[in-house]
């Protein structure tokens, strides 16, 4: 049997360990990635401060009650109100919510009695205006009552 | 004195120097060995028989153990020593151009010189005595080997060489998974403390949006682009209005309004109130103005 050079076969060794370390290495298994948890504790802690200042704010109205405060404004002014079956009817994006849970709805009627009934309800209870057609003198107006869900 | 074939102590080992010789074997019943940097060469049948007469006892040969003890100088044209009391017999090298030649001394003659030794006429009285106790001499690292114990004990050194290099690359590999296991071990850690803090970030978030859902920083106000509407509808009675308009801040509102009657005053009024208009054909006017209020 023919012998191998020593030199040769540990050559050989440190080529194929470096080759096999450099394949791990290549490869990921050697690279650990740390992701900063100094900064998640940073975002934690500037969210809770922003709880704490919002936590001061008044509880919004219920929702039913707004909705009935709307109800009996529009119908002072002559005007109908009634749900949105599709939210982006409104015209209104979720972006556009300062806040409190929304409640899509419609007041439509006459053009200047719903604007008047829009500045009144507006006066009332938190509501936000968007997307309105005109056609003639008679006017649609989408809008996003804001409430809240639970009781006070 | 140093004597021959018999046991003696060597730096407190006993053992035993046969007869060997230096430059080379008169024939092929000799082997060698590497002493320094020299080659000492004697009769395997001759080491059998030295065994076989002390068994147990390791036989280094004569001049190895000289070359050992650091006594010879090749620079020397002639070196002796005597190996009896009476100095009528001893052993001889003699260094002639690089050449080595040993052979015995006895009665001062020296025995079976080569050609030119004996063309020079050397004598005893040319050389230099080597003189040494026992007590001086000092034991070779190996004793003499047969041919095949020296190729058992060489392919043995490779062998251990082999075994070393493989331990080492283990040792080597063995220290890269250690450190690469605790590098995960601390990265498995750090992630699933990220993992808990993130899961602390989502349930801060949640509580912001629940607390969002039911409280209201400000209260909305459009009353600006209300009162625009409220204006153009009461300007335009009786007129054809139409429009698709959004009343949210920053957008453009735009109304068409079909008249046929003279509109100059009315759009002079609505001017006033910061609401702009561009007639388009002889009966129709575009009223438009931007909600710039933000509520």
């Amino acid at each position: 049997m023919k012998r191998t050079n020593p030199i040769i076969r540990n050559i050989a060794i440190i080529l194929v360990s470096s080759m096999l370390a450099a394949f791990y290495i290549i490869t990921g298994n050697a690279s650990r990635e740390y992701p900063s948890i100094e900064n998640l504790q940073r975002q934690i802690s500037q969210i809770n401060d922003q709880v704490e200042i919002v936590s001061q704010k008044a509880d919004l109205p219920l929702l039913p009650n707004i909705w009935h405060s709307i109800t009996v404004i529009a119908s002072t002014h002559g005007v109908k109100v009634s749900p949105l079956k599709q939210a982006k009817d409104a015209g209104i994006l979720d972006s556009d919510i300062p806040g409190g849970t929304p409640w899509y709805g419609v007041i439509q009627g006459n053009s200047r009695n719903v604007a008047i009934a829009a500045i009144e309800i507006q006066k009332v209870v938190p509501v936000i205006f968007g997307a309105a057609a005109i056609d003639n003198e008679v006017i649609g107006l989408s809008f996003a009552a804001l409430g809240s869900e639970l009781e006070n | 004195m140093i004597s021959v074939n018999t046991p003696i102590s060597i730096e407190g080992s006993t053992c035993i120097l046969m007869r060997d010789v230096l430059g080379g074997s008169t024939n092929d019943k000799y082997t060698s060995q590497e002493q320094g940097s020299l080659k000492v060469w004697y009769e395997e049948q001759a080491l059998r028989e030295t065994r076989d007469a002390h068994p147990k006892i390791p036989v280094y040969g004569f001049w190895q153990s000289l070359i050992a003890s650091g006594l010879i100088d090749t620079s020397k044209r002639l070196q002796y020593i005597f190996t009896t009391e009476s100095k009528d017999f001893g052993y001889y090298l003699y260094s002639h151009e690089g050449l080595l030649h040993t052979g015995s001394l006895f009665h001062d003659e020296l025995q079976r010189l080569p050609g030119p030794a004996i063309q020079e006429g050397i004598t005893v009285a040319d050389g230099e005595e080597i003189t040494v106790s026992i007590s001086d001499l000092k034991l070779p690292d190996t004793p003499l080997l047969t041919h095949k114990e020296r190729i058992a004990a060489a392919v043995l050194v490779k062998k251990k060489a082999q075994q070393q290099g493989f331990l080492a690359v283990a040792l080597v590999s063995g220290l890269a998974l250690l450190v690469d296991t605790g590098l995960a071990h601390h990265h498995k850690s750090h992630m699933k403390e990220f993992s808990k803090v993130n899961t602390e970030l989502h349930i801060a978030e949640q509580a912001l949006a629940a607390v969002n859902r039911q409280k209201l920083e400000n209260w909305p106000s459009q009353t600006k682009a209300l009162s625009s509407l409220y204006q153009v509808t009461n300007a335009f009675t009786g007129s054809n209005i139409s429009g698709e308009i959004n009343l949210l801040p920053n957008q453009p509102i735009a109304i068409e309004v079909e008249d046929s009657r003279d509109t100059r005053a009315r759009l002079s009024m609505l001017a006033d109130m910061g609401i702009q208009s561009k007639r388009i054909s002889a009966n129709t006017t575009i009223i438009q103005w931007v909600n710039d209020e933000a509520y």
